[in-house]
């Protein structure tokens, strides 16, 4: 039960993470 | 550790599968940035100044909203869309949300039910839907991260040709907003097509994504 925590938890920050970072990158070159 | 290497194995392959792959199109990326500023007559950049460019982030952001919206759009047509023979559809007289008992909804919740599902509020509400709504908000917030890198990236390629730069809600009616969101969207439409015809038909023995091996062309909504 605790792994499946884990593998959901790093998808939903990872992506999250990956999102806010492009959304940073994208707006400082506007 | 290797109950969860084998409980977890399916997405820690394609987590890996995901980074491999963006490592691979950061580099590639790179490389082809750098022969086009040559060929402008520019100066290379560095690895760190072009992950931090708006062409990275838009040519990563395109692939993601379109990558959600195929799921978001799976997810949804098929509550209320069937394929006879399909294992990726429901039973042909099974189409629609369903009933309560059908879901274990409210008072048909199992005691191992989750606990959102049990309520019979709006919080059973949020939950019955909360795929689509993590998989749409996840699609509209990479689509707008698209629009706004690509806007930068675009007005970048124009100011670099001594063109004004247009705004964000030109961009978004410009043909490049649209090329870069619709070569995606159609390969997404196209492969979740195939995926619930070919089905019927063709199978992989072991896969849940396919029928058992024997099953007949005709049965709708079994998988192996």
């Amino acid at each position: 039960v605790a792994g499946m925590r884990v593998m959901f938890l790093v998808y939903l920050l990872g992506i999250a993470a990956g999102l806010a970072y492009m959304f940073v990158v994208a707006v400082r070159h506007v | 550790m290797r109950r969860f290497l084998h409980e977890s194995a399916l997405s820690i392959a394609f987590g890996v599968l995901f980074v491999g792959a963006l490592a691979g199109q950061a580099f590639a990326g790179w490389q082809q940035f750098n022969a086009q500023q040559v060929a402008d007559g520019l100066g290379e950049v560095t690895l760190g100044r072009y992950l931090t460019s708006a062409d990275f982030a838009v040519d990563v952001a395109e692939n993601w909203q379109s990558e959600w919206l195929q799921f978001s759009l799976f997810i949804l047509m098929t509550v209320w869309l069937v394929q006879k023979g399909s294992p990726e559809s429901k039973e042909l007289d099974r189409a629609g949300a369903e009933s309560m008992k059908d879901q274990k909804i409210g008072r048909y919740a199992r005691r191992d039910s989750p606990a959102w599902a049990k309520t019979g509020d709006w919080r059973t509400t949020v939950f019955s839907n909360s795929l689509i709504l993590v998989m749409g908000t996840l699609f509209l917030a990479s689509w707008l991260i698209q629009s706004i890198a690509g806007w930068a990236a675009f007005n970048q390629d124009r100011l670099q040709q001594q063109q004004d730069p247009i705004g964000w809600g030109s961009y978004l009616v410009n043909a490049d907003f649209w090329a870069r969101t619709l070569q995606n969207w159609q390969s997404e439409f196209l492969a979740v097509g195939t995926m619930v015809v070919f089905s019927v038909y063709l199978r992989q023995r072991g896969s849940p994504e396919s029928k058992p091996v024997g099953e007949p062309h005709t049965n709708t909504g079994v998988e192996g």
